[in-house]
This record gives C-alpha cells, structure tokens and sequence, in this order.
C-alpha cells in the first residue's frame, strides 16, 4: 500500500476531498449554466467576513461562515428579484462588501492565535474527525436535495420565464439553489480556502462542458475532473510539499486545458 | 375536426398594468372563447408581451382582473395547464449543456411536482409530443448546435408535453427563415384543427391575417378585438403602425 494512504491524516484529508469534489460541481453545474458563477466567489468572501465574526466573537467558525453566507444569498436573491440593479452589480456590492468586513473583522482577532493562511487557502492536512463529521451532514445534505430537486432545479436554468409560466416555484427553487452554494462554501473552506473555492465549482463544470454533451453527462464528468483533481492534488501537494488548495485548483486547470484539446480533436 | 367556440376560457375586466408610472396597458376587457387561435397584434412597444405576461401570471395587473380556465393566472395548478414559447426560443445560451431530448422532457417537470417521478402517463405524452412534432431525429443533439427553426420546433415540443389547454407563444417565428416560418404555422394550424387554444403575439399583421381565426389589436388601449375583420381597417391600422394597409397586408419576408 503506498505510504499517503497508510497515514491518517491523509486518509482524512482524502475523506474530505472527495465530499467536497461530489458537492461542489453539483452544485456549481447550476450556477455556471446560468452565466452566474460569479455567485460563488461572492459567497466565498460572505464566508470569509463569517469566519471573522467566528474568530472575534469566539463563536464556531464553519456554522458562522455558513449562516452569514445563507443570510447574505438571500439578500442578493431578494435584490435580484426586484430587477432594479443588474445581477452582476449585486453580486459585485456584495463580495466587496464580505472581503472589507472580512478584513476588518480579521484584523481586529489578531493576536488571537489564529491562522488566517489555512481559511484564505485552505489546509486539508489540518482536517478532524469533527470536520469530516460536518462535512459529510452538510455536504451529503446539499447533494442529495440537488439530486431530488435536480429535474426542477435543471427547467429553472434552462428558461426562469417558462418554468415559471408553467407554475414551477422558481423563486423558491433559486433560494434553495443559493443555499446549497452557501453550504458548499462552508465546506469547502478547509479544502481549498475560501479564495481558491469558487474554482473547484467552476472550472471542472467548464471543462466537461467543453464536450458539448447532455446536462447530466457534463454533470458525470465535471465529477470526474473535480474527484480527479482532488485527488491527484493531494498526492501532488504530499510528494512534492506543495500548498494543496492551490494544487487541487491547478489540476483543475490541467483538466481544462486537457478537455479543450481533446474536445477539439474528437470533433 | 374544427373545435366549436363555446365558453370562454379567458376574460380580462378592466386589464390595466403600469410600470414606473408609466400605463402600458391602459384599461381594457376581453374575452377568449376555448379553441380560438387569436393573433396578439399591434407595434413594437405597444404591449403585446406585456399582455401575455399578464395572461401567464408572470405580471400582475396594475388594476383589472384575469380569470383563465376558471382561476388566476398566478395558481400554479392553473398554470400547469399552460403551454409557452418565448421570443427567440427565451434566449436560451447555445452553450447550454442538454440535449433536445433533456430539453423536451423537462416540459413534463411541472405536472410531476418537485417530488415526482416519471409515470407511463408522463412518458406517454412525451413521446406523444415528440412523434406529433416528428422531431426524433434530433433528440440526441446538442440544443445549442440546432437552426433556429429546429430549435423552436423543439420549444413547441416541451411545451405539448405539458399537454396544455392554452399554448402562448411570444413572436414565436421571429428570426426563423420563409420555410421554417411555414412549416412552424403548418403546425400550429394542426394544433389548433386538434382543439388547441393559441394566443400568439406577433408584428406581422400579414401572418395574423392569414393564420389566427381571431385578433387582439392593441396599441397600450384595445384598438379592436374580435374577428380577424377588425385588421381590415384602414384607418386603425395606419394609425396603429403608421404604415399603409396595403404595405402590412403584402409584407412578404
């Protein structure tokens, strides 16, 4: 057996990553679909300015980051709904908006012996028992209300106007939708940091959408790549001592750029 | 078998919707008997889609009131009832991910309810729409990679599945070359011959003087509703589209 796996971090470390790499393109499949994947950098900063109100106040980091991300997705949802400011000026007020309470925030827990590094860029090796516990409840949660709602959920990207005409509850359906991204966030914060998460939802459904397939086939293999990355970017990050949130984000990369040449050649 | 016109299945009372402040559908009453193919009719920001908005429950009226086959538009078990095919196919990205196949069985979501799964019923009726439609061989294909006519022949599909009493459609040819326009009435035409009830919005007084058996001519007030006679109006319709009635009746594309 090789040695990474014999070793009981890593074992966590690979339990956590691979949740993650489940929830994450599920639920970003969603967002990128709808031109609105800007959405989850946005949530991963609401995240951020959550942790910070963890770290100052002494409360739970992760259930903190969760519930501001949740509060702050409904806010953008509801100012979406008014179509009186386009989406993206929305999501845009409210990423710099977390980042500066975030920062703020951070500064004032100095000297409380925390490390920021590990929430900004994430530090799977640092994983617990407890942390694969919640990860798994809430990451197992989010997956599987996306596969129940997933016919739904799939109308609503393709045409808001026609599900809704045909009585689909469209509203409802696009909060839930941006509460499992908050989740996924909340989740995701130990695996690749808040700043490097919106990728691990992004770029894996882009790749696979480079073969031009059906939605639940781009879905197969905007798991694979995700499940892949996280994998070989541990592996990479063990051997090689590298930064692993930021190895899990570059193999997703070397997936895309993979995808896109092989995608052109089989045309 | 042509259907017979008996009861109304749409009456708007004193319809009045405003935006801003702004009237754009000033108060007017109509109503749609079952089985009609009514052409929406009147110039670009006259209120044509916002009428059908109203008709679809997507907008709520200002001041006025809808019934459609007995309720609100705003009841979803109404709305389930409802057939639609926006504009330009609802812009849907060409770099969606789905087949035509996704595409059209996601017409039958709303009957399954969130929770739902599929039936025989609801299988029966997609391949039902999708043999009526004669669109098989595309089922496979990627709906970002079809023309515009095969793509709005597939919309026309998703929305059969639903089985609806009511198909609206929002300049449904808009784009389409001459013979996908043809072939796209063709099939409303054998819609309607079947006892569906069409409200189609469209510019084209040309198309709505041949297809629709009815019209709603409206530019913000109801300018004439009722048999397609009502297009016939010189005066009504240079003043409704500062255009000549022999230039709109002979508009070729």
């Amino acid at each position: 057996m090789l040695e990474i796996l014999t070793l009981e971090f890593m074992q966590r470390a690979f339990a956590v990553g691979l949740v993650v790499a489940l929830v994450a393109p599920t639920i970003g499949l969603f967002f990128v679909v709808r031109r609105y994947s800007s959405i989850a950098d946005t949530l991963a900063h609401m995240s951020l300015a959550g942790v910070a109100i963890g770290l100052v106040t002494g409360l739970a980091t992760i259930p903190t980051a969760l519930v501001v991300s949740v509060l702050s997705v409904l806010g953008i949802e509801k100012m979406r709904e008014r179509k009186t400011l386009p989406a993206e000026t929305i999501v845009s007020l409210f990423l710099f908006g977390g980042l500066a309470l975030g920062v703020v925030l951070l500064g004032l827990a100095r000297g409380k012996n925390v490390n920021i590094v590990n929430y900004l860029f994430g530090n799977i090796i640092t994983v617990t028992n407890a942390d694969i516990l919640s990860v798994s409840i809430i990451g197992g949660a989010a997956f599987m209300i996306a596969l129940i709602l997933w016919r739904a959920l799939f109308a609503v990207s393709i045409d808001e106007d026609t599900a809704e005409a045909n009585g689909l509850p469209v509203k409802w359906l696009n909060r839930l939708l941006a509460i499992l991204g908050a989740a996924t966030i909340a989740i995701s914060m130990n695996v690749v940091g808040v700043l490097l998460i919106g990728a691990l939802m992004v770029i894996p459904v882009l790749s696979a959408m480079q073969f031009k397939k059906g939605f639940h086939t781009t879905w197969i293999l905007a798991l694979c790549v995700s499940s892949i990355s996280v994998v070989g970017g541990l592996f990479a990050s063990y051997y090689y001592n590298l930064a692993s949130g930021g190895t899990i984000v570059l193999g997703t990369i070397v997936c895309f750029i993979l995808a896109s040449v092989f995608s052109k050649a089989s045309v | 078998m042509p259907v017979k016109k008996s009861r109304p299945i749409i009456q708007a009372t004193n319809l009045t919707f405003a935006r801003n402040g702004e009237e754009i559908i000033h108060h007017f009453s109509f109503e749609i008997q079952a089985g009609d193919y009514v052409g929406v009719i009147g110039p670009n920001g006259g209120g044509k889609t916002t009428l059908l908005r109203l008709l679809l429950g997507l907008l709520e009226p200002t001041q006025g009131n809808i019934q459609i086959l007995g309720g609100s538009p705003t009841d979803r078990r109404i709305r389930k009832k409802f057939g639609y095919v926006a504009q330009r196919g609802g812009n849907i990205d060409a770099q969606f991910p789905a087949t035509v196949e996704e595409v059209v069985r996601s017409g039958r979501t709303a009957h399954l309810g969130l929770f739902g799964r599929m039936q025989a019923k609801d299988e029966s009726a997609i391949t039902r729409a999708i043999d009526m439609m004669n669109i098989a061989p595309l089922l496979s294909r990627s709906i970002g990679k079809l023309s515009g006519g095969e793509r709005q022949k597939v919309l026309l599909t998703r929305a059969l599945v639903g089985e609806p009493e009511i198909l609206f459609l929002d300049e449904p040819v808009d784009g389409l070359d001459p013979a996908s326009r043809d072939e796209f009435y063709a099939l409303l035409r054998k819609l309607n011959k079947n006892g569906l009830t069409i409200i189609s919005v469209s510019h084209d007084v040309h198309t709505v003087s041949q297809e629709a058996r009815s019209a709603i001519c409206l530019k913000h007030q109801l300018v004439c509703h009722g048999s397609k006679a009502c297009l016939i109006g010189e005066e009504e319709l240079k003043d409704l589209f500062h255009k000549d009635r022999k230039e709109l009746l002979h508009h070729h594309h």
